[in-house]
């Protein structure tokens, strides 16, 4: 039955599981029968510390410097081994880590800056974020492919972290970590819809500016490339 | 359905025909929900019929493509190794 139940849940496209295991109060869960630390630990370091190089990059993404990033990576993994024991098997561990670290982000980010999480930018009307589709700098769109193919990871990181946070974290999500907008509308706590939003804009962004650099740049690209 | 000479690679059928401009505007604005396959069958089956013919939006499918691919480039990440050793002292237990 426990094979059956986990085979539906990792096809679960409706999140409804995920959700189930999220909203779950660690604090309030009362565990009948612990197991040991020692098999605990193990199973954690099997399980969820694969996972280190990905949550490092999304809190990368996040904090934009290597120090809090480490900070905030450790902080959830030890807020997530706390809750490990309760976390049902099956259930989707990857989303689960980021939503601790999301909210990991949230508390430390607002005590530290004060300053709202997630509210830059959705209110930017459209007119503010011309289009790149209309506007592109580029002659033509297989230019603007080639040009995209050709751009150093150091300008994307650059741009990347330029756009607003809300969309940063959710063009990463999807972009990099490969997660459905209902995965992301439950890691981030918002509808799918303003995933989508954010989603869309951040990426017209992201490509407007990745446009602009590649007609600044011209053919110095393609020498920087071949060196 | 006005008929259009979409196969043809140097096509601008964006811009010729109201209807296949309003088919290019469509399959544009749902490409990228599209290629994250969020989708249902009955949604994406104009789109992927459109995409079969239309070269300019097969141009834009590439763009799409290679932004996420950039993307991808942009956020390589590895974790200081010290750091996997901190967390797993860090532990209880």
């Amino acid at each position: 039955m426990l094979l059956i139940l986990a085979g539906i849940t990792d096809n679960c496209k409706d999140g409804a599981v995920l959700l189930a295991t999220m909203t779950l109060e660690p604090e309030r869960m009362t565990v009948l029968e612990q197991p040991s630390q020692k098999v605990l630990k193990q199973r954690f370091a099997s399980e969820a510390l694969p996972y280190l190089d990905q949550l490092y990059g999304a809190a990368m993404k996040m904090t934009r410097n290597p120090q809090d990033a480490q900070d905030l990576v450790q902080e959830t993994f030890l807020k997530a081994y706390a809750s490990f024991s309760s976390f049902t098997e099956g259930t989707n561990l990857k989303a689960w880590l980021y939503r601790i670290m999301t909210n990991s982000y949230i508390n430390i980010y607002r005590k530290k800056k004060r300053e709202p999480y997630l509210a830059t930018a959705d209110d930017l009307e459209d007119w503010q974020l011309a289009g790149a589709n209309s506007t592109t700098a580029m002659s033509s769109k297989s230019a603007e492919a080639e040009a995209l193919d050709r751009t150093p990871s150091s300008i994307v990181t650059e741009a990347l972290n330029d756009l607003p946070e809300d969309r940063r974290m959710v063009v990463y999500l999807a972009d990099v970590e490969g997660f459905s907008y209902q995965e992301i509308a439950q890691i981030m706590d918002t509808p799918p819809g303003t995933v989508m939003s954010r989603l869309h804009r951040g990426r017209r962004q992201l490509r407007e500016m990745l446009s602009g650099y590649a007609a600044e740049q011209g053919f110095v690209i393609n020498e920087e490339i071949k060196k | 359905m006005v008929d259009c000479t979409c196969t043809k690679s140097d096509c601008n059928c964006g811009c010729q025909h109201t209807a296949e401009q309003n088919n290019c505007e469509k399959t544009t604005s749902r490409l990228e929900d599209l290629l994250r396959d969020e989708l249902c069958a009955e949604e994406s089956k104009p789109i992927r019929e459109h995409l079969a013919e239309c070269a300019e939006c097969n141009e834009e499918k590439r763009v799409c493509e290679a932004l996420t691919e950039a993307v991808q480039r942009g956020c390589e990440e590895k974790a200081p190794t010290q750091l996997r050793d901190a967390i797993l002292d860090a532990l209880p237990g």
